[in-house]
């Protein structure tokens, strides 16, 4: 089908044939509308690439197929994708980024939802994305060079959006705690609840080390909307 | 037409003498606050486009609450690639038609273009070949989306920079044969149809008489700019012209009192500005229907 033609010309990153006259406008509509979406949601990987290496990035992505969402908003999700089943080397940045578009939209309606009281149930914030890397990727900026790849290493991250204000929220978190997170996630548990499973799951720790350091790292989730009080 | 600063309330004043036309305006982001902020009166309906919305949470989904409360809504889609050969994701439809209901809409459109190929989208309006076979597939497409949303549909027509060698068709014969074989509506944009006259050397007057008015659910007003070759592309970003105020007031007998929505994408104007231009429009629905 001809129209076809002219979509994989607007996409094709060396186009040889032209399908129809103008051709070359409709594909810097094309390409000017998904990268505009792109460098919104990629800012930190724009900056540590490069604009050059960027758009390289970018003009692979559409040479390769470009969007296969037909939702204009869900470009950003198929293109960290496209660079995690390459194995880009900054594909774990893009996937990072990519967590505070996801936390962003996420369609869960949370702008009822409190911190809990004590004795209250509690629940992960709905919108909360976990991400695991095998280097600290919030320490990638374009002003050092990025840090070393460890596969030992596991480094994970909390992105979550607050409630009515829509902040964007991040955290790092140890294994311990993040499991411990895990344990919420599949129980309905007040906070006291919480803690004697975690410390029940964890008879090799230290009772009251644990035990402190669950209290601060909770209460501070609680302050910053990671956790709510379940409904 | 008329320059001088006028304030909301005189043209909300003017509007309460006016004909019966509804007229809405597209909401856009860059738009938000300055229509949510102004009197609900300005405006009769607005227009969004729901891929902007379905399935978001947070400060989109507030606004849509917001704006669903002050204004009936009218959606019109960009997505749907009607005349492309990709399968429709059955979930995607079953979720546009749950939000269209939700806003009780009562009716949604998208545009006769081509934007996917093979799986790969292309996010921007492509146009057809104007072929006798490409209507006929188009039309198929058009009634399998109305049957999955369970919504009438309607179909607007591009502004378009090249035409393919293949066509066979005017524009008007093409969508005409859309139109009756989908047995769909017609989102009539004036703008588009001055755009694609001037592109292609034709009479606009006259392909606005060849188009299948009588099927016509709403209208789009825009503006468009002219790049230094000549070439009129379809901005949204300037004020509407003359040329296609005249359309209107050509087309408006034809069409009867459909609801008639101004587009506004970029350069946005202050509220005076776009109210200017509905107020243009309200005095073009005021002398068509009064003078009857």
């Amino acid at each position: 089908m001809p129209g076809e033609a002219l979509v994989r010309y607007a996409l094709a990153a060396n186009p040889i044939e032209s399908p129809l006259p103008r051709a070359d406008l409709y594909r810097k509509f094309t390409r000017q509308i998904q990268k505009d979406i792109l460098e919104i949601a990629f800012p930190r990987t724009k900056k540590v690439l490069g604009d050059q290496a960027f758009t390289q990035l970018f003009e692979n992505f559409l040479e390769q197929g470009g969007p296969s969402t037909l939702q204009y908003p869900s470009v950003p999700d198929d293109f960290a994708n496209w660079a995690s089943n390459l194995s880009h080397p900054y594909a774990d940045l893009m996937d990072f980024e990519r967590s505070s578009v996801r936390a962003d939209r996420h369609p869960a309606q949370i702008d009822e939802l409190t911190a809990p009281k004590n004795d209250q149930k509690m629940m992960l914030n709905p919108t909360l994305q976990v991400s695991s890397y095998n280097r600290p990727v919030h320490q990638i900026t374009e002003d050092q060079a990025p840090p070393a790849t460890d596969e030992k290493k596991q480094y994970i991250y909390l992105v979550w959006r607050r409630p009515l204000t829509d902040e964007i929220s991040r955290q790092r978190l140890g294994g311990t705690l993040a499991r411990s997170l895990g344990l919420l996630a599949a129980h309905s548990l007040n906070r006291s609840e919480w803690i004697q499973l975690v410390l029940d799951s964890n008879p090799d720790y230290d009772p009251h080390k644990l035990k402190a350091a669950l209290l601060e790292s909770s209460q501070d989730l609680i302050e910053r909307a990671a956790i709510l009080s379940a409904p | 037409m008329g320059s001088q600063s006028l304030c909301p309330l005189i043209y909300m004043a003017e509007q309460s003498t006016l004909s019966s036309l509804q007229v809405g305006v597209g909401f856009r982001r860059g738009l938000a606050e300055l229509l949510l902020d102004a009197p609900v009166e300005c405006f009769d309906f607005v227009e969004l486009a729901p891929e902007n919305y379905l399935g978001f949470g947070g400060q989109k989904h507030r606004l849509l609450e917001r704006v669903a409360d002050r204004w009936p809504v009218l959606t019109h889609g960009l997505a749907l690639s009607l005349g492309g050969n990709d399968p429709f994701p059955h979930d995607y439809l079953e979720e546009l038609g749950q939000f269209l209901h939700d806003l009780e809409t009562p009716h949604h459109s998208d545009h006769l273009c081509i934007s996917s190929a093979n799986g790969s989208h292309s996010h921007e309006l492509l146009p057809l070949p104007l072929t006798r076979d490409t209507a006929h597939h188009t039309a198929r497409r058009i009634r399998e989306v109305s049957s999955a949303i369970q919504k009438p549909f309607a179909v607007e027509h591009i502004s378009a920079y090249a035409r393919w060698p293949e066509d066979e068709l005017s524009e008007p014969e093409f969508i005409r044969q859309v139109v009756e074989e989908s047995d769909c509506g017609l989102l009539l944009d004036l703008n588009n149809l001055y755009v694609n006259a001037c592109n292609f050397g034709l009479d606009a007057s006259e392909m606005l008489e060849q188009m299948p008015l009588e099927a016509t659910v709403q209208i789009h007003m825009a503006g468009h700019t002219v790049r230094h070759d000549g070439l009129r592309i379809d901005t949204h970003s300037e004020d509407i012209t003359d040329e296609v105020y005249s359309l209107l007031k050509q087309a408006l007998p034809r069409t009867g009192p459909v609801p008639v929505l101004l587009e506004r994408d970029d350069n946005f104007p202050a509220l005076e500005e776009l109210l200017r231009e509905t107020h243009e429009i309200r005095q073009i629905g005021n002398e068509v229907f009064h003078a009857r």
